[in-house]
């Protein structure tokens, strides 16, 4: 009797762990398969675009340089005209600040920062637009997900050149509250 | 052929493999060094038409010989140097990743 017993539990186990584990099973097949057809999808939609793609990086690659020129222009000039002036005055007057003496070097180290990543983005860029994006969707989806990694980096050096910009005004405002 | 016109022939291949030589390692060391990327004189990348002309407003400050630095200075100072920040504040979204977005590239 208890052996009926014991085999009918194990029985009842199995069907219930099979009834448990089944539609979670299929669950995930589903969403797998949902997935692969996304990832499908965007390599498609890479391929059949790959022209119009191609041309708008190139555009992009123009439009970045332009970027590049004229930020790089104003952060020379407010470096060689307005950072560097004051400290040499405040130096050759025995008045020098070490607050402005250290945002003129973060700000010069963070301009060398915001060329050398440009260079690398552009690098990326430059590999991405030569892949065949109709014949090798894949690997330039791949390429386009490190080109945005590296352009966000120089995104964050413009963001990082502005804060450095507001702390000379702060303080300069604070060194004008002085006088 | 005589060896002088040897010589000559010589000469003249010899100065065409330096020329190609040393004119592709420049071409190596521009690229690699990534100079190339900052250069906006390259083809296809030359400043638009009225672009150097009209973009850039840049302004400067000159201080005084004096050992005297007062708060009209450092007013005139800021005004100019505020000049600088918003040109800097009137590129929208440099290096955006909208740009390198799915749908801005139609994919």
């Amino acid at each position: 009797m208890k052996k009926w017993l014991l085999v009918g539990m194990m029985i009842c186990g199995v069907v219930l762990s099979v009834a448990l584990v089944r539609p979670a099973l299929a669950e995930d097949v589903a969403t797998e398969g949902a997935g692969e057809s996304v990832i499908n999808g965007r390599l498609d939609g890479i391929s059949q675009n790959c022209e119009n793609i191609h041309d708008k990086l190139v555009t992009l690659q123009h439009d970045d340089s332009r970027a590049r020129v004229y930020l790089g222009r104003y952060y020379e000039t407010i470096l060689s005209e307005f950072v560097m002036p004051l400290n040499v005055w405040m130096v050759a007057h025995n008045r020098s600040d070490a607050g402005l003496i250290k945002n003129q070097s973060d700000f010069a180290e963070m301009r060398g920062n915001f060329v050398a990543d440009y260079v690398s983005y552009q690098k990326e860029l430059e590999s991405l637009v030569s892949i065949n994006c109709k014949n090798e969707a894949a690997k330039f989806s791949d390429k386009l997900a490190t080109v945005r990694k590296a352009r966000a980096k120089v995104a964050n050096d413009v963001a990082k050149m502005r804060e450095l910009m507001d702390v000379h005004l702060d303080l300069v405002l604070q060194l004008k509250g002085k006088i | 052929m005589t060896s002088g016109a040897r010589n000559l022939v010589i000469l003249g291949v010899a100065s065409v493999v330096i020329a190609l030589t040393t004119t592709g390692v420049s071409l190596a060391v521009y690229h690699n060094s990534g100079d190339i990327y900052l250069d906006r004189s390259r083809p296809g990348f030359l400043p638009d038409e009225g672009e150097i002309e009209s973009e850039y407003d840049e302004s400067e400050y000159e201080f005084e010989d004096s050992d005297v630095l007062t708060t009209e200075d450092l007013d005139e100072y800021l005004k100019e140097y505020r000049v600088e920040m918003e040109a800097v504040d009137a590129y929208q979204n440099p290096f955006s990743a909208e740009a390198l977005s799915d749908e801005k590239l139609g994919i």
